[in-house]
């Protein structure tokens, strides 16, 4: 083999072994698990008509499954290793952003997928709004808190989304509350995610020394 | 000289008592002041108390000024609901700590038995959380207190909410050692309120034990006149407090069954804990079975207390010189005077007429889908008015909306019962259809005319039925909403309407006794 190709080969390996351990280390394979698990609750949820009908009891579970779901995406973006992590190279960002990316991306598949046949109010892209801007939102808090704090910020926005669909609130800020035709809403979910992408990608998700 | 030397030697040290049992007891003070201190509970409260401040405690306040309305939300469930999903996820994340740092080896060789290390972790966890909710509670009280008119303070939801609380956060620190993940925590408060969610539109018996009520799919919904016409009901919560031990005795016994725990004998006294939890948790829901509901009221045997059938003794408030007049408990009277003055025209109109009911009288309220539920009992006839007052949500308004002097939110309770137009839009077709069908009946097409003509001259024209069309689901209503304009009997309503008042009497004391019989038609009227 020419000393170019090997360098090459060796170089891919390499890759391939760091993104392996990489995705390992964020317990990726579990989140990947849980998201599934995250699909068959939704269509559990359908068949036993937990969701059922067009009012705020039909849209509160769905918001909840999907809220679980970047819950999980969120969790696989912590580091085991903490600050050290951030000397090792330039690629821990975009192997941050491509694994959240990544799982953001299998759970709106799962969730989907989960709701097939029947569908539930707002349809697929009722999902893949509440997925993407719940997933920033989530994003950003891991990125600003640290521990269970982390997860308390998305859970205080699903708290307020319910508030909201019980008092028919129409704010884009609150999508879940928001018609799936509403451009307001789809454009904030669509920052959140962006903000929340680029906070897990710069920064990672944050770590105090007694996690 | 040596054997002397070996015997003092061997001779066997005495041994001090007690001074490893108070050396343990003392370690496991410590470890709960440490954790006190350190507990990650702390950083819960502000989330807990902002979305029970955003959520329960603004929304109690803008209902009306009883205990009963504004407790409604409280004994809803609305204020664990803010706080429960917190709880359970940090109690996890408290729980999975030595599992997550991987220090559970090193943990597990120290002196102090993991059982009563785990419980000193739970201990200053849940302090926090009863700390928080407590002082939320309070403050709701102590607010609801300083301007209430009437009823009085509930002390059962204030235990059902601390009691649900201890037990999720008994259950989320349990789960959070068993599985020991990072995953565990938010997966373990997403499924808390899902569990409240669903638990809250879940029909029957058994939805009961839940303290998230809806008023729509509960068989016992909380009702707003609560502890003004009876006693709060105590068997439901007693019930529900039972339950919810036996959930924190279960979660907290099975803290000391692993084999980290300890020897066989605390082991044991663990896994005993928690089976004395699980008998707990299954006598009460034993017991839920065998509830009995009537009128939302919920009646478990084996926990009654009869005092609470007994209702509260109280002199009405009535308007002073109606024809008819309108008594209200003391607890509404700031509603009074809007109230008489709405149903006035009405009862104006039929006043003296036979038959006529000769005062109205509030009592229970019944349901919360209708604003209002009357009906002509007794001899002499009284109208009793079973009204919906101090109800979250929006009322009922006609197809045309609001007068234009009613100002914005509308319509909340108090905006509906403090306006008399209102009153006049929406409680008086309601009480006016009671009345005429006790005093002429609607059977026939001669009582359907009469009975709109009456109603007409009470100042409530037929075409309010017929243009709310399905909007009051009272059949009563729904007959007099099929009598259209240009019919017979329509137009025999507005000639009967369009009498005087003293011809209207005269007519109506010759031919009442017929009319109710069934024995006129329409050629008959006037």
């Amino acid at each position: 083999m020419p000393p170019a190709a090997t360098s090459t080969f060796r170089t891919g390996l390499a890759n391939s072994r760091l993104l392996r351990l990489f995705l390992l280390s964020r317990h990726v394979p579990t989140a990947l698990a849980l998201l599934v698990g995250c699909g068959v609750a939704m269509q559990l949820a359908i068949r036993v008509h937990w969701i059922a009908g067009t009012g705020a009891s039909s849209q509160a579970v769905p918001i909840l499954i999907e809220g679980a779901a970047a819950l999980i995406v969120t969790v696989a973006a912590r580091s085991p290793f903490g600050e050290v992590e951030r000397a090792v190279g330039g690629r821990t960002p975009w192997l941050r952003l491509g694994a959240t990316l990544g799982l953001a991306t299998f759970a709106v598949v799962a969730l989907i997928l989960g709701a097939e046949p029947h569908g539930i109010l707002g349809g697929n892209v009722g999902i893949l709004r509440s997925m993407a801007g719940l997933t920033g939102v989530a994003g950003l808090s891991a990125a600003v808190f640290a521990g269970p704090l982390a997860s308390a910020g998305p859970l205080l926005y699903l708290g307020i989304a319910e508030f909201g669909i019980n008092a028919q609130w129409t704010s884009p800020w609150i999508w879940p509350c928001c018609p799936t035709h509403d451009r307001g809403a789809a454009i904030t979910a669509a920052l959140a995610l962006v903000a929340g992408l680029l906070a897990i990608a710069v920064r990672g998700a944050r770590e105090t020394s007694d996690q | 000289m040596t054997d002397v030397a070996t015997l003092a030697d061997r001779r066997p040290v005495p041994r001090e008592p007690h001074r490893h049992g108070s050396a343990l007891r003392l370690a496991s003070g410590r470890l709960l002041r440490l954790e006190l201190r350190r507990s990650p509970m702390l950083l819960m409260i502000p989330v807990g108390v902002f979305l029970f401040w955003f959520d329960t405690y603004r929304s109690s306040m803008m209902l009306d000024p009883t205990w009963g309305s504004q407790t409604l939300l409280l004994r809803q469930g609305s204020a664990l609901e803010d706080f429960a999903p917190f709880v359970a996820g940090f109690a996890a994340w408290t729980g999975a700590r030595d599992g997550r740092r991987r220090t559970a080896e090193q943990i597990g060789v120290t002196a102090l038995p993991r059982w009563a290390a785990r419980l000193s972790s739970w201990a200053a966890a849940t302090f926090w959380v009863v700390l928080a909710h407590g002082f939320c509670l309070a403050i709701l009280y102590m607010s609801i207190d300083s301007h209430v008119t009437g009823g009085s303070a509930p002390w059962w939801p204030v235990i059902v909410d601390l009691t649900g609380l201890i037990a999720m956060s008994a259950i989320g620190f349990a789960l959070g050692v068993m599985l020991p993940s990072r995953f565990t925590a938010p997966l373990v408060a997403i499924v808390v309120f899902m569990i409240l969610t669903v638990t809250r539109t879940a029909p029957g018996k058994y939805a009961m034990l839940s303290p998230a009520v809806s008023p729509m799919y509960s068989l016992s919904p909380a009702k707003a006149d609560a502890g003004v016409f009876y006693p709060y009901g105590s068997d439901l919560p007693k019930v529900q407090v039972f339950f919810w031990v036996g959930l924190a005795v279960l979660a907290l016994g099975t803290l000391g069954v692993s084999a980290v725990c300890g020897g066989r004998l605390a082991r044991l006294g663990a896994a005993v804990t928690a089976a004395a939890g699980v008998a707990l948790a299954a006598t009460a829901v034993g017991l839920v079975g065998t509830a009995t509901v009537v009128d939302g009221r919920v009646t478990i045997a084996a926990v009654h207390d009869s005092s609470q059938d007994v209702p509260i003794s109280y002199t009405p408030s009535c308007s002073g010189s109606a024809a008819i007049p309108v008594c209200v408990n003391p607890a509404y009277q700031d509603y009074l005077p809007s109230i008489a003055a709405g149903l006035a025209p009405l009862l104006d109109a039929v006043a003296g007429l036979p038959g006529a009911p000769v005062r109205a009288n509030q009592v229970p309220s019944v349901t919360d889908s209708l604003p209002v539920v009357a009906s002509v009992t007794g001899s002499p006839a009284t109208l009793d008015l079973s009204l919906s007052v101090g109800d979250q949500g929006l009322m009922w308004i006609s197809p045309s909306g609001p007068p234009s002097s009613v100002t914005m939110p509308c319509c909340s309770s108090r905006t509906l019962w403090s306006s008399s137009e209102l009153i006049g839009l929406e409680i008086k077709p309601l009480v006016g259809v009671a009345v005429v069908k006790s005093m002429v009946g609607l059977s026939d097409d001669a009582q359907q005319a009469v009975s709109l003509g009456l109603l007409e001259s009470g100042g409530v024209p037929a075409s309010e039925f017929v243009s709310r069309d399905g909007q009051f689901p009272d059949a009563n209503v729904q007959i007099l909403e099929k009598v259209l304009p240009g019919t017979p009997t329509y137009e025999a309503a507005q000639r009967f309407a369009a009498m005087s008042a003293q011809a209207r009497h005269a007519w109506l004391v010759a031919h009442l006794d017929l009319l109710r019989a069934g024995r006129l038609t329409l050629a008959d009227l006037p």
